[in-house]
């Protein structure tokens, strides 16, 4: 397993508590593995939860995920890939 | 399932529906209308899953056993319906008449400019709801759908109004967008219509009590409805035979909210709430409905006395 950097451990604990992930603790999500799709090592999440991720992510950085945005897939693609957003918005502010 | 349905019956009813489409366009809806009868016995005799689909439902809602006669009138409804797309979406000079009923309740949600999700089904015609909008600038009502299914008609509608596809929320884009551009039209203060009673390959549903059976429907609609909190709306366009519309317009909730370890069964209890409001509306409207697939796990009790089958 590819180890979770500060921020990476931040938001995957929000993703449990947002989305309220039984069987998985924060510390179990893999950055690297896919969040959605029916992929063996995927999450399994669908697109309410990607909503809720959304307004989750909104509330605790501040960040709007917006609709048009083209490269949303990609944020949303892994734990790494949606923290490395907040970081680079985060700094952007 | 309900969409490899519809995609089969397109391509296989591509020709019949270019040739109406076009003697609407040119004769008149009187005249398509006649045609449609061609294309309803073709129907009958080439798509005998959706006939009895058909007839499973008209046991349900009609409580007797439907005849070739029902089965015929409710294809032919839903042709009709099919048909008047066509008026509704192209407006200004439209044959149909909209009478429509309980439209105030929309009234503070506009007046605020508050968004609100109207939860729309396939039972008569959801475009009913272009009666409201035409009537007003200040409305806009966009439509949850997956634009790919009814691609054929999709490109006829967009000529008759170009803002068709505007209007449109494509759900066969990727899941972020589809419910990000929920959440950006709600907080712009529109509406957003969202099919209540079919779900897609891989949603979450439940099984509700539905005229008798047991029928999964979606849960999501509701799902969202409490994540946004928005008011809910139901509208039911239900066609009433020659060139006449009902709209139905009914305040369901002035905002869904929960704690978030009760979603799921509160979701649930909305799903059933909403499944009971639809089977009220299909039995004042029996031949509206058009889910024309196996819609219940079971098929009805008659049709299992009979084998299964009443071909």
């Amino acid at each position: 397993m590819n180890e979770q950097s500060d921020l990476e451990r931040d938001v995957a604990q929000l993703l449990v508590t947002s989305l309220d992930l039984e069987d998985v603790t924060a510390a179990e999500i893999e950055p690297t593995a896919p969040l959605f799709g029916p992929e063996a090592d995927s999450l399994g999440l669908d697109s309410i939860d990607a909503l809720e991720i959304a307004l989750a992510v909104n509330q605790a950085y501040g960040i709007e995920l917006r609709a048009d945005d083209e490269a949303n897939s990609r944020i949303f693609a892994t734990l790494r890939s949606l923290s490395a957003h907040i970081e680079r918005e985060r700094a952007a502010a | 399932m309900a969409e490899a349905w519809t995609e089969r019956g397109e391509r296989s009813h591509r020709f019949m529906f270019h040739m109406i489409a076009w003697v609407a366009k040119r004769l008149g809806r009187g005249a398509a209308r006649a045609l449609l009868h061609l294309g309803v016995a073709y129907f009958m005799l080439a798509a005998p899953a959706a006939r009895r689909a058909s007839q499973d439902y008209l046991r349900r809602v009609l409580d007797r056993r439907p005849r070739w006669a029902d089965t015929y009138r409710h294809i032919y409804t839903f042709a009709t319906v099919f048909l008047d797309r066509m008026y509704m979406v192209g407006g200004a000079e439209s044959p149909l008449s909209v009478t429509s009923h309980g439209v105030q309740s929309f009234r503070d949600c506009i007046d605020r400019e508050q968004g609100a999700l109207i939860m729309v089904s396939h039972l008569g015609s959801f475009e009913a709801l272009r009666a409201l909008s035409g009537r007003r600038d200040d409305l806009t009502v966009r439509i949850l759908m997956n634009w790919a299914t009814g691609a054929k008609m999709n490109a006829v509608l967009q000529k008759l109004d170009p803002s068709f596809a505007d209007r449109v929320i494509d759900t066969s884009t990727s899941d972020f967008d589809r419910v990000l551009k929920v959440k950006a039209a709600l907080d712009r203060g529109e509406m957003v219509g969202i099919m209540a009673d079919r779900h897609h390959a891989g949603e979450r549903t439940l099984d509700c009590d539905f005229l008798g059976g047991t029928a999964p429907f979606p849960l999501s609609p509701w799902l969202l409805a409490g994540m946004l909190g928005v008011p809910v709306f139901l509208a039911f366009g239900v066609y009433r035979g020659d060139r006449h519309y009902d709209l139905y317009c009914e305040r369901f909730s002035p905002g869904l909210s929960w704690p978030r370890g009760e979603r799921m069964t509160r979701a649930g209890t909305w799903a059933q709430a909403y499944a009971d409001r639809l089977a009220e509306y299909a039995r004042q409207a029996p031949y509206n409905w058009f889910n024309f697939y196996q819609f219940w796990h079971e098929p009805a009790a008659d049709e299992r006395r009979a084998g299964g089958s009443s071909e």
